[in-house]
């Protein structure tokens, strides 16, 4: 779906621009394209809700902050075909009655600010009085979130907005804002070349492999493949050989999949249906030599970690659950204690600002549920060690909680 | 002599509360505790109890009594409470029942209190 574009050459924009936007929306409707930053919201409606308000200003931003551990897709395409994520942005602008754009692109990700950056200077001249700024944002978990980004475009810390009002409605400086994924508004130029029924016959979604893949990298795939056939076929399962004991699909938030269920179509409502997501398709692979105990404290810290902390049910949720990990490595927890986990889920279940009070869930449940063998080592054996083979010291009082960053 | 069983107290430490003056709390309830004697009774930072907008928050566990809005000029009727007296009502009246039953149940589970070890 992603080709180098002639320099200089927009067809799909040109295309576009020729017909009212109401259209372009109804095209985009009918293609079935979902967001693809991991919420998975259906794009037509936010350019639907941007392009029928009477406010005479209105903002594209584009997300590139792309701050999901182990995804690469969006530093991918604003390296890679800075044109194709540029004209997809003038597309968007258009269908939403935009006149001005700000891609938002992750402060460390050197070589894709260098190579859009770089492409919107030299097509400038081309872009039919669309104002596009380029805007490096930190590297923070939450500027994914995309009011927290606004706060960050807007000058501000970043601290997820309460809600109502939607950026739909006011956004970026108050105005009404489309905010979509770097891939998202990729795939719009292929959209209008090749017609929605191509698009969604065609039916295709970037995913991330990581570097414990022989094939890592960014991959193409036809969404409702088979989980396997992208862990095994294209990804070449793991790169020491040995089998692959779970997966994450959509990044540390997704829930947890065993073997048995690899036969699972690869796509939001299929994934769903298993306790996991697509979210962003960042897919990450467990060898059977990983303590799946130390992974979920990686990933529980994580969380407690990147916590904005504005909320206290948030802060509560996920300190909480960072501790009770942390207690059960040193050998201190209980079955008990992580029967609690779910008690703490539903307490905050109608709570935060924003979704990430609800990020902690699915990958703690299903570990659970999944990995109760390896949690016997730590509650029932009181065996505080690796079982790794790693040698094992006893890891002292907070034990060696594995970061995600690691 | 009969050695008295200990009894915990909670203090939570977050944001929040430690904003609205918790740390003066533990401090005044400790050295109050120490004046009266009363070296059963174990006062300890807690985490959070998602009950900020009450805070300071103060829980005794094995006694389900939970605490809200304490500041130090109630540690008097406290220490008196936890030395046989009654509960202090104007303090107890405002917790929430369920996140009550969660936080209670989450330190019978045996979530340890927080001496720089776990949180």
């Amino acid at each position: 779906m992603f080709h180098a574009h002639p320099a200089g050459q927009f067809p799909s924009w040109e295309k576009a621009r020729r017909c009212p936007p109401s259209s372009i929306i109804d095209t985009i409707e009918l293609a079935g394209l979902h967001g693809k930053g991991g919420a998975g919201f259906p794009m037509h409606r936010k350019l639907r809700r941007v392009n029928g308000n009477a406010a005479p200003r209105k903002v594209v931003v584009v997300n590139g902050s792309e701050h999901e551990p182990g995804s690469l897709k969006d530093r991918y395409l604003l390296s890679t075909y800075p044109e194709i994520v540029l004209e997809g942005a003038l597309i968007a602008a258009h269908a939403a009655g935009a006149k001005h754009i700000i891609v938002a692109i992750n402060g460390t990700a050197q070589e894709a600010l260098d190579s859009f950056g770089g492409r919107v200077e030299q097509c400038r001249r081309l872009l039919a009085g669309m104002q596009v700024d380029v805007v490096p944002v930190p590297d923070a978990y939450i500027v994914g979130e995309e009011t927290a980004l606004l706060e960050v475009l807007e000058g501000r810390q970043p601290l997820p907005r309460k809600r109502p009002p939607l950026p739909v409605e006011s956004g970026y400086l108050g105005m009404p804002t489309v905010i979509q994924n770097v891939e998202t508004v990729a795939h719009l130029p292929f959209i209008i070349t090749q017609g929605a029924p191509v698009y969604a016959e065609a039916g295709v979604t970037l995913c991330s492999l990581g570097s414990e893949f022989a094939c890592p990298g960014v991959h193409e795939v036809r969404l409702g493949t088979p989980l396997g056939e992208i862990l095994y076929d294209r990804g070449g399962g793991l790169s020491d050989g040995s089998p692959i004991k779970a997966v994450q699909t959509g990044g540390p938030s997704s829930g947890f999949l065993g073997p048995r269920n690899f036969d699972v179509a690869f796509d939001a409502p299929s994934l769903a249906a298993h306790g996991a997501s697509l979210g962003c398709a960042a897919i990450r692979a467990y060898s059977q030599s990983e303590c799946m105990v130390r992974v979920m404290a990686g990933i529980v810290n994580f969380f407690a970690r990147e916590s904005c902390g504005q909320c206290p049910q948030c802060r509560m949720e996920t300190q909480m659950l960072d501790a009770i990990f942390k207690q059960v490595l040193d050998g201190k927890g209980s079955w008990q204690l992580l029967d609690r986990t779910a008690d703490i889920f539903r307490m905050v279940e109608e709570s935060g600002q924003c979704g990430f009070i609800r990020m902690p869930k699915d990958p703690v449940m299903t570990g659970i549920a999944l990995f109760k063998e390896e949690f016997s080592r730590f509650i029932d054996l009181n065996l505080s060690r690796p079982m790794d083979g790693r040698n094992g010291d006893s890891h002292g009082k907070t034990g060696a909680t594995q970061s995600l960053a690691d | 002599m009969r050695q008295q069983e200990e009894v915990e107290v909670f203090v939570c430490m977050n944001v929040d509360c430690k904003s609205r003056g918790a740390q003066a709390v533990l401090d005044r309830l400790n050295q109050a505790l120490e004046d009266k004697g009363l070296d059963h009774v174990v006062p300890e930072p807690y985490l959070c109890f998602s009950a900020c907008q009450l805070g300071p928050n103060v829980i005794v566990p094995s006694r389900r009594c939970w605490m809200s809005g304490v500041s130090p000029q109630d540690i008097d009727d406290i220490v008196a409470y936890l030395d046989g007296g009654e509960e202090v009502g104007r303090l107890t009246e405002k917790s929430d029942p369920g996140l009550k039953k969660l936080i209670f149940d989450i330190i019978d589970a045996g979530l340890l209190p927080g001496r720089g070890d776990y949180f």
